[in-house]
């Protein structure tokens, strides 16, 4: 794209939020109760400066990073000892396969009063929804990935005399890698988004949950705001990792695809 | 061209299989009696479904459950064995690793040290003509390289028997022709025995010392043709079309009259 | 092909594995084993809750507790009245999210003008999840049934109208070539052509919007709510008990297996001419 094309896609890709802006700017001229809710966009930005200056929204998004970050890992390992399981063993996949898949099916969030009543509210409790939250994704792909490996290679297994456990290293595990990782990557999403809804549906701690839910008791909507502009920056950053991972990871099966 | 030593390489004596499905029973191979010697090379031919894979399959190690026996030099086989390499024909190359870790892999369990095992793997891919992509992977070679790759990786371990399953099978015909001379080649450098199955009354023609015909179902050696030929071979060498013929005429029918005549009239005038 | 060949073939890929043998020898074996997990489940439920001192009553929670508790629940009329304000919520907010992610869907997927204008918007307003706008919503609404309802129709709408928009951008050219030649127009080229094309991906996004909006609805009922299962849920919470808690986590959990169950049987009706 030419320079002057590139300049009108970014002019018109502006051109609506930059109208929603302004909509949003005249709603909040409207009275009290409009700016109550409809907080002035001066206000928004001027909240959003204290929070970075004095460290507060720092400090609350590394607190979600890190629940997050310690949830995805626990449950990804946990997925993938049980996806790998359900894979390559049959007897297991009979027993536990059926309660895993209809475990998988509820949601999670709704065991919140359930895993707070049994865990308490606190760190334990959260770290149990994020876990859970990546568990499930990433051992259904693992499974799958192990499952599908193909016949002809694990065929050429045989031919070469590879035991089991070269097996599991040469073969089935490098070529369940791109199914785990895609798994993973989606443990991603749903760990970050049982991140902000456990922040919010258990007792605050630090975190960017917690950091609106504070700003919704005060009646502070600009805090609010912010604190979903922040999550939405967060979203955005995630989903560009995310892309640039597959392509580094696994290459060639990212050339494969194409 | 028995290079000494009175044992076969490879001996198959009464082999016979049978699947069992559900309550049906299919009997796919029949009375297969087999010798190999050191460093001959032999094709089977037959048309699809004539047991032709399946017995490859068994010697390789890869099916059991057969009547009969397998030996290779005296001792009967059990389930697959690094003295037995085999080249399929899907290339099946680990599209994880590099050409040479491909090759490597068939090393595994074998004691040797890593400078060994990288040496043994150069010269193997010398052999095949492929020194300078030792780096490359799978998905960067084209039909023909892969599957020398995997020639290399089957004879790494210097087999007493090397078994092709169609091995050019999957590939163009000017890239078969190409790798009929490159196998030429290799096995005259080698001097593995070789057992090849194969389609192509041609390419089996040309390569080997003995062809094998087999047919009917279950499947049975129906004759065996010998290939008195020094090696290598011209593909013009009429004698080599006669054979070819032969063997042909007793898979297809004997050939057709008005064909004969289209191709005797340009000679006649 | 001679008859060997192919039943060669059948033979090697039905046969395969040693243990593939195995469990062919005894299916019925293979089908009871499934019921083994959930059954052991159970046992050592019912086993925890009888060897649990009176120290631990609020935590362990017989089956028969349970059955109890759902059906005082049922009988006093309050979980009837929970579900139909759940599932009452849920189809209102629905019905407005999927119709707006239906409209803005179409248009998007078949101007490719919008999508350069709108497009930027809306992947930016889809990172930020349902479950984060309850806050905002929260101060904008209050408690009420606005707040809820809203929030189901954000949460369906982007699911549906990115559905929507691909299956709109999916219609193979080749069909609309056909169409062009046959010279069918306006309602006749809907009917025959772009419906039935765009239809079945339309319905997984409805599907798959059915399944979330049902999620945040029942997380938003916990947050703030003065009736439906997420805020019977937690008021069991807050009084300890387990059981009515669980009888909710039951219901939740049927609920939401019987809409995707519907949808789905929805989606197989409506994708029948597809290939498996």
């Amino acid at each position: 794209m030419t320079v002057r094309g590139r300049l009108w896609a970014a002019v018109r890709a502006l051109l609506v939020p930059a109208a929603l802006l302004g909509l949003w700017e005249f709603l909040s001229r409207g009275g009290a109760a409009a700016t109550y809710a409809f907080v002035p966009l001066g206000k928004i930005v001027a909240a959003g400066r204290t929070a970075l200056s004095n460290g507060e929204l720092a400090g609350n998004l590394l607190a979600s990073a890190q629940h997050a970050c310690l949830g995805l890992v626990t449950g990804s390992l946990a997925g993938v000892l049980l996806g790998a399981c359900l894979g390559t063993s049959r007897i297991c996949d009979r027993i536990l396969g059926p309660l895993f898949h209809g475990l998988r099916q509820v949601p999670l969030l709704g065991l919140a009063p359930l895993i707070g009543l049994a865990f308490g509210n606190g760190a334990g409790a959260k770290l149990l929804v994020i876990s859970l939250a990546a568990f499930f994704p990433v051992a259904l792909a693992t499974g799958d990935g192990v499952r599908n490996v193909e016949r002809a290679h694990l065929e050429l297994g045989r031919a070469l005399t590879l035991r089991r456990r070269q097996v599991f290293r040469h073969i089935l595990l490098p070529a369940a890698a791109p199914a785990i990782v895609s798994g993973f990557l989606q443990a991603l999403a749903f760990a970050w988004l049982a991140t902000i809804g456990s922040e919010l549906l258990f007792t605050a701690s630090a975190g960017l949950g917690s950091f609106m839910q504070q700003g919704e008791a005060n009646g502070r909507m600009e805090l609010v705001i912010v604190g979903m502009i922040a999550i939405a920056l967060v979203g955005l950053a995630m989903n560009g990792l995310v892309n640039r991972a597959v392509y580094r990871l696994l290459p060639w099966h990212a050339v494969a695809q194409k | 061209m028995a290079a000494g030593g009175s044992r076969a390489a490879l001996q198959i004596r009464g082999v016979a299989k049978t699947y069992r499905l559900h309550d049906r029973t299919l009997p796919v191979l029949a009375d297969i009696d087999l010798d190999l010697e050191r460093g001959q090379f032999v094709s089977i031919v037959g048309a699809s479904g004539c047991g032709k894979s399946t017995l490859l399959r068994l010697i390789a190690g890869l099916e059991g459950d057969y009547a009969g026996e397998i030996h290779i030099d005296g001792a009967p086989i059990t389930g697959p064995g690094l003295e037995r390499g085999i080249v399929f024909q899907d290339h099946r190359l680990l599209p994880w690793l590099t050409v040479a870790d491909n090759v490597r892999i068939a090393l595994l369990n074998r004691p040797i040290s890593t400078g060994d095992a990288a040496s043994l793997v150069r010269e193997h891919l010398a052999l095949v003509g492929l020194q300078g992509f030792e780096s490359a992977y799978p998905h960067q070679l084209s039909g023909g390289m892969a599957q020398r790759a995997a020639i290399a990786r089957a004879l790494i371990n210097a087999p007493k028997v090397l078994l092709l399953d169609e091995p050019f099978g999957a590939l163009d015909a000017l890239t078969r022709l190409r790798l009929q001379g490159e196998l030429q080649r290799i096995w005259m450098r080698n001097r593995s025995a070789m057992l090849m199955v194969t389609h192509d009354v041609r390419e089996a023609v040309y390569l080997s010392d003995l062809v094998i015909v087999m047919g009917g179902s279950p499947g049975r050696i129906v004759s065996r043709a010998r290939v008195p030929l020094p090696h290598p071979r011209d593909r013009a060498l009429p004698a080599l079309r006669e054979i070819e013929e032969e063997i042909l005429s007793q898979l297809i029918g004997p050939p057709d009259a008005s064909a004969n005549r289209a191709v005797a009239a340009p000679t006649a005038a | 092909m001679s008859f060997i060949s192919s039943t060669t073939i059948a033979a090697r890929t039905v046969l395969g594995t040693p243990a593939a043998d195995r469990a062919r020898r005894a299916p019925g074996f293979d089908r009871w084993l499934g019921w083994l997990g959930p059954l052991a489940l159970l046992i050592i439920w019912v086993a925890a809750t009888r060897s649990a001192g009176d120290g631990a009553a609020h935590m362990m929670v017989s089956p028969r507790q349970v059955l109890d508790a759902a059906r005082e629940l049922a009988g006093s009329g309050d979980l009837a009245d929970h579900i139909r304000a759940s599932v009452g919520r849920l189809a209102v907010g629905f019905t407005i999210g999927a119709g707006l992610g239906l409209a803005y869907g179409l248009v998007a997927g078949a101007l490719p003008a919008v999508q350069s204008l709108f497009g930027s918007t809306f992947h930016a307003l889809r990172q930020v999840p349902s479950i984060a706008f309850i806050p905002m919503l929260v101060l904008m609404f209050g408690v009420e049934e606005t707040f809820k309802i809203v929030i189901v129709a954000k949460s369906t709408f982007f699911p549906v109208a990115l559905a929507t928009a691909e299956g709109v951008r999916g219609v193979p050219r080749s069909f609309l070539d056909v169409a062009r030649v046959y010279r069918l127009r306006g309602l006749n080229l809907l009917r025959y052509v772009l419906l039935p094309a765009t239809l079945p991906p339309i319905v997984t996004g409805l599907r798959i919007a059915l399944g979330r909006s049902w999620m945040v609805l029942v997380a938003a009922e916990i947050l703030a709510a003065e009736s439906g299962l997420g805020q019977m849920m937690e008021r069991g919470r807050q009084m300890l008990r387990l059981d009515v808690v669980l009888v909710g986590v039951l219901f939740t959990g049927l609920a939401g297996l019987a809409l995707e169950r519907g949808m789905r049987l929805v989606e197989r009706r409506l994708a029948r001419w597809r290939r498996a």
